[in-house]
């Protein structure tokens, strides 16, 4: 869901275009994690221009050019550019929402996870699934990643993977994943020596 | 000595005043500043006995998706290939159109023009398809006399519902229909009025759009002894350049509507074989009320020229024998123009007015592989004729030397169209 203001009224943080802000939220509703933003990456950097064309274009279809992004959803409010750009279009159908806001909906919408044989995967955070598809690709419009596997491969500012095996998920470093459930398992200890009664107070070791 | 500089002042005296042409003491208020639009929306009607088809110039070549409203949606027609040459057409007859519809042609740039060019039992017409649409546009030039059928056309390919006023003038001042003054145009679709059944035994008539909401494209139809005219609605502006034709007309009628909020002080001007007769006409208009001002006096080919001090819209009305032919005109010169329809399917004249002091001349190349463009001059204070070939494949470019206005019509002594040039630089 994409979500533009003229104001700082944005739940969470936001980012800024020329004469509005703009973020994105989870379709599946906002979470507490989402109240922050993530230094941008190479596809914010393409939605932020796709915005700025758009604010600006001349097309008639601003549904199209969001749908690589899996944008279905566009809240507007305020008076800004896109208030006039979303008016003369033909892919973006109106929801009323009252007079303090327009909310389309964007027929042109691709899926996060759209597979080039068209058959239907499903997904998560970190992972897709779907019916094994021999030759097909991935893609998963999410910021460019080589994590994602299998045979990653960039496209454009997304990620393209096998669809050969049923599965595409985001591969986590051996390393890294060792060292988080260490400073876990330090963190459980210390709350548990805390938890102690006298354990780990310097009146304890006095005694 | 004294001999001398008495011829020096009278000579710099004389080029002071050729330069600076015809004193004009209507400064004209600022032209409509319309946004780029990569598409262009279009009124067709299809029918058994009509045959339209859609003309395009283009200054990129590319393709060129049409779509066209049916039953609530926008279903594509065909995609057609702008080659090198930037011109193309395609034939409407077979698209499936069901009575008036609205297309929506989707460009390869911003610097493109089209019409609807219709040849068939109802008559002729050509009907310019408008830009980004604007929230407030209009037409004059319409008649609800006795056997004339004047309807508003009203096309809305968007996905947002429009809600539109309507608003018209006639030859007693203010004249707008009660069940008009808010009318919904659903999404993807063509909405149609009968102004005659509305507004009935009107010797003229001049309608106003206002969006409340949405956009819309309009257009006003006018049939009547045997042909029909096709005016598109435009957004108003304090200039307006228009070229009288001759095509047998047995009368012509320049008519501006007043889109201002106060009174607009107006003059018309007409240019015809080197001269200039300023102030043909002048007064005063009020808020949404219409001038009249009949031209059948002005020998055509003649160019006309409305500068009024508020926003107005002007449109050329031309009326004979199984003649209807209506077109508004264009806000402002220029070098460069594109005449979608003009040499598509028969010969067409290209009507070129040169309002300047200086004679030029021009360059007219068809829109079409291979074409050969050939060069006319164009006499100061002037229209000149310059009728092409019926072999153009989407129109013609004219490159003029100097800033001049372009018309075209095509048929004439019985049914003709006629219709605007568009400024090639989108």
């Amino acid at each position: 869901m994409l979500l533009i203001s003229t104001g700082d009224d944005l739940p969470g943080e936001s980012r800024t275009g020329d004469g509005y802000r703009y973020r994105l939220v989870a379709g599946g509703g906002p979470t507490l994690d989402e109240a922050w933003l993530s230094p941008p990456r190479v596809g914010d950097h393409a939605l932020e221009a796709a915005l700025g064309d758009l604010a600006s274009a001349s097309g008639v279809r601003p549904g199209s050019v969001l749908a690589p992004f899996a944008i279905r959803w566009i809240v507007v409010r305020g008076d800004n550019p896109f208030a006039v750009a979303f008016t003369d279009q033909v892919d973006l159908t109106p929801i009323p929402a009252g007079p303090e806001l327009t909310v389309f909906e964007n027929e042109a919408v691709i899926p996060r996870v759209s597979v080039s044989d068209g058959s239907d995967w499903t997904w998560s955070y970190a992972a897709a699934s779907g019916p094994a598809a021999p030759g097909a690709r991935v893609r998963i419009a999410d910021n460019a990643d080589p994590r994602w596997r299998p045979d990653w491969q960039a496209d454009e500012w997304a990620n393209s993977t096998s669809a050969a095996a049923g599965v595409a998920e985001v591969a986590t470093d051996p390393v890294a994943r060792g060292a988080a459930w260490g400073a876990l398992a330090l963190l459980v200890l210390g709350l548990v020596g805390l938890a102690v009664p006298g354990g780990g107070s310097p009146e304890g070791e006095d005694r | 000595m004294r001999r001398t500089l008495a011829l020096v002042v009278g000579t710099v005296l004389a080029f002071a005043a050729v330069s600076a042409g015809p004193a004009n003491p209507v400064q004209p208020a600022p032209g409509p500043s319309t946004a780029p639009a990569r598409f262009r929306t279009c009124l067709a009607r299809a029918d058994r006995g009509s045959t339209p088809v859609l003309a395009i110039s283009s200054a990129a070549p590319g393709p060129v998706a049409v779509s066209a409203t049916a039953a609530g949606s926008l279903e594509p027609v065909t995609t057609s290939p702008i080659g090198a040459a930037g011109g193309g057409v395609v034939a409407l007859g077979d698209a499936g159109l069901v009575g008036f519809a609205t297309l929506l042609a989707e460009m390869p740039t911003d610097a493109t023009a089209a019409a609807v060019i219709t040849r068939g039992e109802r008559g002729r017409a050509a009907q310019a398809c408008a830009g980004r649409p604007e929230p407030v546009v209009a037409v004059s030039g319409g008649s609800s006399l006795e056997g004339e059928r004047p309807t508003l056309v009203l096309g809305n390919p968007f996905a947002t519902d429009a809600v539109v006023a309507v608003t018209s003038a006639s030859e007693v001042g203010e004249d707008s229909a009660g069940e008009l003054s808010s009318l919904l145009v659903p999404a993807r679709s063509t909405v149609t009025v009968d102004l005659g059944r509305l507004l009935p035994l009107r010797e003229h008539l001049s309608v106003v759009l206002t969006a409340e909401r949405g956009a819309v494209v309009g257009g006003l139809v006018q049939a009547g002894d045997g042909d029909v005219a096709a005016g598109t609605f435009v957004p108003p502006a304090g200039d307006w350049w228009l070229a009288l034709p001759d095509v047998g007309q047995q009368s012509a009628t320049l008519s501006f509507i007043s889109l201002a909020p106060t009174d607009v002080e107006y003059q018309v001007d007409t240019y015809q074989a080197g001269q200039v007769t300023e102030g043909m006409e002048t007064g005063s208009v009020a808020p949404g009320e219409q001038v009249v001002v009949d031209l059948s006096e002005v020998v055509p080919p003649a160019g006309v020229r409305v500068t009024a001090t508020g926003p107005v819209v002007a449109s050329l009305s031309l009326t004979g024998e199984h003649l209807r032919a209506l077109s508004a005109g264009v806000p402002a010169p220029s070098d460069r123009w594109f005449v979608p329809g003009a040499g598509v399917g028969g010969p067409s004249v290209l009507w070129v007015f040169n309002p300047g002091a200086t004679d030029l001349d021009a360059v007219f190349q068809p829109l079409s592989p291979g074409a050969q463009a050939r060069r006319e001059p164009l006499p100061a204070a002037s229209v000149t004729a310059v009728p092409v070939g019926g072999g153009s494949r989407g129109g013609y470019l004219v490159e003029a030397v100097g800033d001049v206005v372009v018309m075209w019509t095509f048929g004439g002594e019985g049914p003709a169209g006629f219709g605007p040039g568009f400024p090639a630089d989108g």
